[in-house]
């Protein structure tokens, strides 16, 4: 097998792709602290520790080289910053005229 | 046997029907300038006398009545006011030719002590699907208030597309009812924004000191959770670090302006502070020092636009239509 998957990049960056790509790091980022909470509190300890952190590690790095071989990570962090704006403006609704 | 005065009072009747039919108003002074256009003696009794009949007739015989109205204003009827805002305390006049959104001239309306700055417009609100007109008629809408900013002491500026309908009433009958149930209101507000401007200010975290050198990449999952919390206890410290140096660029801040409304940062990394600021315009010199002193004390980078009519605090401080 080989071969790279060409995406054209302008289509990437509102493609599927790179939208699911955000999303999967996005529910990884919340275990990841979840993870990390427990830890703290002793709720998780030992061998279970070590094994979510090392599944949590290798979907990191898959993702890592997901973007990689794709080319996406400037679409998926693009992509995320949409979503961060997206959240800010459901819960903050502003803008007025003469905005800056 | 019809004596002259008889027979002269007799033109004056046809003469009255004719100005009847005319449609002209019927009063003593019109059959007089008549009767005088006719060659007719002067007899203003008469021609009084004859106003009043033709009036009582006409109160009693509605086909009488129906003369054509006087012909309407040349100007097509607008349906609704679109209104930039209120102002107080005239300096200068506003230029006759004003123009604001699409280009519509710009009107003032007073109501006792405040000034109504808007534009006879249709009464649906400015809509449209292109991103290019919206820019257009903002800008027209914002050069308006500054225009406003340079003629009057005091400008509470509205937001776009706050347009009175004709209703009942007509418009400005409507916006005026507004204004003299928010009189007091709107006074107080133009009290506070006299000879102030609004700034907005955005203040973001320079180069952070010492961060951690990468660590290289976890061999185990423990080792990876605890990177994990090493990175989270960085990130809340910085955030820590980040809110006291809101709170010291606040401090400065409420120093030189007459008012400071800060917007949550909602955990925007390296943004420390976005505010609007209320500033009198002699103040604004100091103001504007201020903030490069912040950017050189603090180390930080200092963002500053305006300055603006007071949008924010407008609508802040008053309830606004």
């Amino acid at each position: 097998m080989g071969g790279r998957i060409e995406i054209d990049g302008d289509n990437a960056r509102h493609g599927l792709t790179a939208l699911v790509l955000a999303l999967v790091e996005v529910i990884h980022a919340a275990l990841k602290l979840q993870a990390v909470r427990r830890m703290d509190n002793g709720t998780l300890a030992g061998a279970d520790l070590e094994r979510v952190g090392a599944a949590l590690m290798a979907v990191e790095q898959g993702l890592a080289e997901l973007k990689r071989d794709l080319g996406l990570a400037d679409a998926v962090s693009a992509v995320r910053g949409d979503l961060d704006g997206l959240v800010r403006q459901l819960l903050e609704p502003e803008l007025q005229i003469g905005d800056r | 046997m019809s004596t002259p005065r008889e027979s002269l009072g007799a033109a004056r009747i046809y003469l009255a029907l004719a100005l009847l039919a005319a449609g002209r108003e019927i009063d003593g002074p019109s059959l007089e300038e008549g009767a005088a256009a006719l060659g007719l003696g002067p007899d203003p009794a008469a021609s009084a006398a004859l106003s009043h009949l033709v009036r009582e007739v006409r109160r009693l015989e509605p086909r009488l009545a129906a003369a054509p109205a006087p012909p309407p204003p040349t100007q097509v009827p607008a349906s609704g006011l679109y209104v930039y805002g209120i102002a107080a305390g005239a300096l200068q006049p506003l230029a006759p030719d004003l123009r604001g959104v699409d280009g519509s001239l710009v009107v003032t309306l007073r109501y006792r002590e405040l000034i109504a700055i808007a534009h006879h417009s249709p009464a649906r609100p400015y809509a449209t699907a292109e991103q290019d007109l919206v820019m257009q008629w903002a800008q027209e809408h914002a050069h308006v208030l500054e225009a406003a900013v340079s003629a009057f002491a005091s400008v509470i500026p509205f937001q776009f597309n706050v347009i009175v309908e004709d209703g009942a009433e007509p418009a400005p009958d409507r916006l005026a009812a507004w204004l003299g149930a928010h009189y007091e209101e709107m006074q107080a507000l133009a009290a506070r924004l006299r000879g102030r401007r609004e700034y907005g200010v955005r203040i973001e975290a320079g180069p952070r000191a010492a961060s951690p050198a990468a660590e290289p990449a976890a061999s185990s999952g423990l080792q990876y959770l605890r990177q994990a919390k090493d990175e989270r206890d960085q990130a809340r410290m910085e955030a820590a670090q980040d809110a006291a140096l809101a709170e010291r660029c606040l401090g400065a801040l409420r120093q030189v302006s007459a008012a400071v409304e800060a917007e949550p940062t909602r955990d925007t990394p390296g943004l420390v502070l976005k505010c609007s600021c209320l500033v009198d315009a002699e103040g604004a010199p100091g103001f504007l020092q201020a903030l490069e002193d912040i950017e050189s004390d603090m180390a930080v980078r200092v963002e500053v636009t305006g300055p603006w009519p007071a949008y924010t605090f407008a609508r802040l401080w008053a309830s606004m239509p």
